[in-house]
C-alpha cells in the first residue's frame, strides 16, 4: 500500500475515526492492527518475517534486563543480534553472496527465487538498536508485547523509515494522543510538502532519468550529467518526501517522528551532509558501528579505517549490489579526504558566496556517487562515467518533463530555503494558519493537482 | 474552545481558526473550478501541438483521414498521398496513442464531417501495451467538450478523480497547452524523421502481451468500422512496416503474431506491410525498428498512395 495511493487514503479514512474512537487504553491495538494490515497489504507470508523479528528481540530484551550475570546478557544480546541478522542476510544478501561467489569461483550455485520483504532493514536496524541499548542499559525492556509490537511495526515509518530509537517513540506509546486540530494542520502541511516532493519533484525527474540510464548506450556528455543531477533531486525527493508525509500522518495521529532529511543538497561539507542526509540512519551506524568501533578516540589511522568501515557497511545496508557498496566507498573517502585535509568549515557565518560555492562542490561529488547508486552494475557506472565526458552528441532533452520537473525543483528550493534561514519550525512546519500559510499550502495543493504524476511508482527505498 | 467526549477529541481552538480553514476550503474549490473553466475554454482554441492536431482533426475535412500512432504520423507523408491519389489527406497520427482516442477523434470528426476513406495504423506494439489506459489521461482536457471523449477516458484509470477535481482534468498539460499556443500551426501532422537505424539490439526486450487491452483496442476497431459503414466510408486498417532484417527484433514480432490472429477472423479491409522485403529489410530506412525515417516515409508513401488508388479503382 503506497502513500501515494487511494488505497492509503481509503485505509487513513477509516483508521482515523476508529483509532480516535476507541477507548485510550485500546488505542494502541487500533494501530498494531493497522500495522499488521498495511504490511500485510504487500505480502501475507512476510508477516512472520516481523513477527519473528519482533518476538526474539522482545524476548531477548527481557532476560538480558532481568539476568544478572553478564556472559548470560551477552548470549542473549547475540543471540538476537544474531537471530535479526540472519533473517535479513538470508532475504536480502544470500543471492548477493551466491552470485559473488559464482562470479570469482566460475561455479554455478543456484541463487533462490525470493523476493526482498519490504522495510526488512528498516524494522531489523530498529529491533538492533533497541536490544543493544537494553543491554548498555540506556533504556529499560518494554514489557508489553502489544506496544512492543506496535513500535516496530508502526506504519507512517514501517516500510523505508525513519529508524526510529525506543526512547523516542516507545513513550508515545503509553500516552493518550487526542485528536487535535494542532496535529492535524501540522500533519497535512508536512503530508502536503511530502507529496509534492513525491508526485511533482521525484516522479516527474524519474520519467527522464529512466529514459537515459535505461539507454545509456546512446547517451553521453551534457545528457549523462543532467540525468545524473536530476537522479541527485529525484531520490531526494523521493526518500525525503516519504520521510515527510510518514512525519505528517503521525502527527495527524498524535505522534513525533523524528526529521530524516534536513536539507542535504545545502550542506557545506561532507560531514554536514551526512548530519542532514537519511538522519536516522547516519546516526544509527554512527551510535552502533562507528564508536563501538573506536570513533575518534584512536589513532588517526584507524579513525580513517573506522570511518571507511562503517560507510561501506552502510551502502552494504542499501542493497545487495557491489555498486552500493561503492557508493558508501566513495562517501568514505570524501569524509577522510576532508578530514585529513582538514576541509570542515569551522566558522558558522560563511559568507554566501563561499556557502555557496562549498556546497556546489559537495553536490557535485555527491552527485558523482549518485552514480554507481543508480547504475545497475559496476561496470555499467564506469560505462556512464566515461560516456559522461565525451561531448560528440548533443543533450537529449525531454522537454514537458524538464520543464515540470524544473518548477518542482524550483518550489522545493524555495521551501528549502526559507526552512534552513528560519528554522524547521518556521510556518512552513508549525500550527500557522495565516493567509499567507494558506495561500502558500493552497498553491502547493494545486500544484500538485495540475502538474503531479499520479501513475507514478513506489518509493525507491522500498527496495532496501 | 470546543471538547466532545472527555480525552477524546478537541475540536476548533478558536472561531477564527474555523473561519480561516472553511475560507481555505471554499476557495480551493473556486480556484479549481476557475481553472477548469479557462482551461476548458483554452484547449479549444489551440491549432498547433498535441491538443492542436485533435483539435484539427476533429474539425478535418479532407478525403483520406489517418489515424494511429507516432507510427502514422512520421510514416504517412500527407502531401505525397495527396498528390499521388488526387484526394486530400490529413494525419492525426499522435505519438504513444492507441486505438481508443482514435475512435473518439474518429467518431467527433464524422460528426462534423464525412472523408472517403479513413486509414487506421496500427501499431502491433501499441496493440499490446499494457499503459494504453493510462495514456488516455492526456486528453481528459477534452472531457466534457468532445463527448466521445467521455465515452473512452472510462477506461482510463484517473477518470473518476479527473471527473471530480478540475485541475487534476488538466494535469501535465501545461507544457503543451503553453507549446499549442506559441508555436505556429504547421500545414500538415505528418512528422517526418531524420537519422539512421543504430543499436538495433537494444530493441530485443521481452514483449509482454496484454490481452486485456488487446481485446479491448480490437473491440474498439469493430466499432471504428461500424461507424464508417453507418456514414458509408471506406475503412482500412494497415501495419506500415518495421525492420525486420536482423534476428534482433524477433521478440518484437510477437505481437504483429498476436494482432494477425485476431484479423484474420475478421473481416477487415487490411494493408499488410509490416515485412515488405524492399523497405523492411533496409535500414538505411528506418530511424529505429518501429518508425522510418523521412526517405523510408516517402518510399512508403508512394507504395500506400498506390494501395488506395487500387482500391478506388
Amino acid at each position: 500500500m503506497l502513500f501515494n495511493s487511494i488505497h492509503f487514503l481509503q485505509f487513513l479514512l477509516v483508521l482515523l475515526p476508529l483509532y480516535f474512537l476507541a477507548p485510550a487504553k485500546y488505542r494502541w491495538a487500533v494501530l498494531l492492527v493497522a500495522s499488521y494490515y498495511f504490511y500485510m497489504s504487500w505480502n501475507v507470508q512476510y508477516v512472520f518475517l516481523i513477527l519473528f523479528t519482533t518476538a526474539t528481540s522482545f524476548w531477548s530484551s527481557i532476560k538480558i534486563y532481568d539476568s544478572k550475570s553478564t556472559s548470560v546478557q551477552k548470549y542473549f544480546l547475540w543471540f538476537s543480534i544474531f537471530s535479526s541478522l540472519l533473517v535479513l542476510f538470508f532475504f536480502k544478501y544470500f543471492n548477493f553472496v551466491v552470485d559473488t561467489i559464482n562470479n570469482i569461483s566460475s561455479n554455478n550455485f543456484d541463487a533462490l527465487s525470493i523476493l526482498l520483504p519490504v522495510g526488512i532493514s528498516f524494522y531489523t536496524f530498529q529491533t538492533l538498536s533497541y536490544t543493544i541499548d537494553v543491554y548498555k542499559g540506556k533504556i529499560r525492556p518494554e514489557r508489553h508485547f502489544g506496544k512492543y509490537a506496535l513500535f516496530v511495526s508502526f506504519f507512517p515509518q514501517l516500510v523505508a523509515g525513519p529508524i526510529e530509537r525506543s526512547q523516542d517513540l516507545m513513550p508515545q506509546f503509553h500516552k493518550t494522543h487526542l485528536l487535535k486540530v494542532d496535529n492535524i494542520i501540522i500533519g497535512l502541511k508536512f503530508a502536503l510538502i511530502g507529496f509534492f516532493m513525491k508526485l511533482v519533484v521525484a516522479d516527474r525527474l524519474s520519467l527522464y532519468v529512466d529514459s537515459v540510464y535505461s539507454n545509456a548506450n546512446v547517451h553521453s556528455g551534457g545528457t549523462m550529467w543532467l540525468a545524473t543531477f536530476s537522479f541527485a533531486f529525484q531520490i531526494l525527493c523521493d526518500f525525503a518526501g516519504y520521510s515527510i508525509i510518514a512525519k505528517g500522518v503521525a502527527k495527524i495521529l498524535g505522534y513525533d517522528l523524528m526529521q530524516n532529511f534536513r536539507r542535504p543538497y545545502f550542506a557545506s561539507s561532507f560531514k554536514d551532509f551526512w548530519k542532514r542526509w537519511h538522519i536516522s540512519l547516519s546516526s544509527w551506524f554512527m551510535d552502533y558501528v562507528y564508536i563501538p568501533l573506536g570513533g575518534s578516540r584512536v589513532v588517526f589511522g584507524r579513525q580513517m579505517f573506522n570511518l571507511l568501515l562503517t560507510f561501506l557497511v552502510s551502502g552494504l545496508w542499501h542493497g545487495a549490489n557491489w555498486t552500493f557498496v561503492v557508493w558508501g566507498g566513495l562517501h568514505g573517502i570524501y569524509l577522510i579526504t576532508e578530514k585529513f585535509f582538514n576541509l570542515v568549515p569551522k566558522e558558522q557565518n560563511m559568507s554566501f558566496i563561499v556557502r555557496l560555492i562549498r556546497a556546489l562542490c559537495v553536490f557535485i561529488l555527491v552527485c558523482f556517487a549518485w552514480i554507481f547508486f543508480r547504475a545497475s552494475s559496476v561496470s555499467e557506472a564506469f560505462y556512464i562515467i566515461s560516456s559522461s565526458f565525451n561531448f560528440e552528441n548533443s543533450i537529449f532533452l525531454d522537454k514537458p518533463t524538464l520543464f515540470f520537473g524544473s518548477i518542482g525543483v524550483l518550489v522545493l528550493l524555495f521551501i528549502d530555503g526559507i526552512s534552513e534561514k528560519k528554522g524547521d519550525t518556521c510556518w512552513l512546519y508549525n500550527n500557522s494558519i495565516s493567509y499567507r500559510t494558506l495561500g502558500f499550502f493552497g498553491f502547493l495543493l494545486i500544484s500538485t493537482l495540475f502538474i503531479g504524476v499520479f501513475d507514478g511508482g513506489e518509493f525507491i527505498y522500498f527496495q532496501f | 474552545m470546543v471538547c466532545l467526549m472527555e480525552e477524546s477529541l478537541y475540536i476548533f481552538n478558536s472561531n477564527l481558526m474555523l473561519r480561516k480553514l472553511l475560507v481555505f476550503v471554499s476557495l480551493i474549490v473556486l480556484i479549481d473550478f476557475g481553472i477548469g473553466l479557462v482551461l476548458k475554454k483554452l484547449v479549444l482554441t489551440i491549432d498547433s501541438g498535441f491538443y492542436g492536431v485533435v483539435n484539427n482533426a476533429v474539425q478535418d475535412t479532407s478525403k483520406i483521414f489517418i489515424l494511429g500512432s507516432s507510427r502514422a504520423q512520421n510514416h504517412y507523408n500527407s502531401s505525397l498521398i495527396s498528390k499521388k491519389t488526387g484526394l486530400s489527406c490529413f494525419n492525426a497520427g499522435i505519438g504513444g496513442q492507441g486505438i481508443l482516442s482514435n475512435y473518439a477523434i474518429l467518431k467527433e470528426r464524422l460528426k462534423r464531417n464525412k472523408p472517403d476513406i479513413v486509414v487506421l495504423d496500427i501499431a502491433p506494439v501499441i496493440m499490446i501495451d499494457s499503459k494504453q489506459n493510462e495514456k488516455l489521461n492526456k486528453f481528459s482536457p477534452f472531457m466534457g467538450s468532445y463527448k466521445a471523449f467521455d465515452e473512452v477516458l472510462i477506461y482510463s484509470p484517473n477518470y473518476k478523480l479527473a471527473n471530480v477535481i478540475q485541475t487534476y482534468k488538466f494535469n501535465s498539460s501545461l507544457y503543451d497547452m503553453l507549446f499549442g499556443l506559441t508555436t505556429e500551426r504547421k500545414s500538415d501532422n505528418y512528422t517526418p524523421i531524420e537519422g539512421k537505424l543504430k543499436n538495433v539490439e537494444r530493441q530485443n526486450e521481452s514483449i509482454i502481451i496484454d490481452e486485456d487491452i488487446l481485446s479491448l483496442q480490437i473491440t474498439f476497431i469493430e466499432k471504428m468500422k461500424r461507424l464508417c459503414a453507418q456514414e458509408d466510408v471506406v475503412f482500412v486498417c494497415v501495419i506500415s512496416p518495421s525492420f525486420m532484417k536482423s534476428t534482433d527484433v524477433s521478440e518484437l514480432s510477437k505481437a504483429y503474431v498476436e494482432i494477425i490472429k485476431h484479423f484474420s477472423v475478421k473481416d477487415f479491409i487490411m494493408f499488410d506491410f509490416y515485412n515488405m522485403p524492399a523497405i523492411s529489410d533496409d535500414d538505411a530506412l528506418f530511424k529505429d525498428v518501429n518508425h522510418l525515417n523521412a526517405m523510408g516515409s516517402n518510399i512508403y508513401s508512394d507504395l500506400f498512395a498506390n494501395e488506395i488508388n487500387n482500391l478506388s479503382k
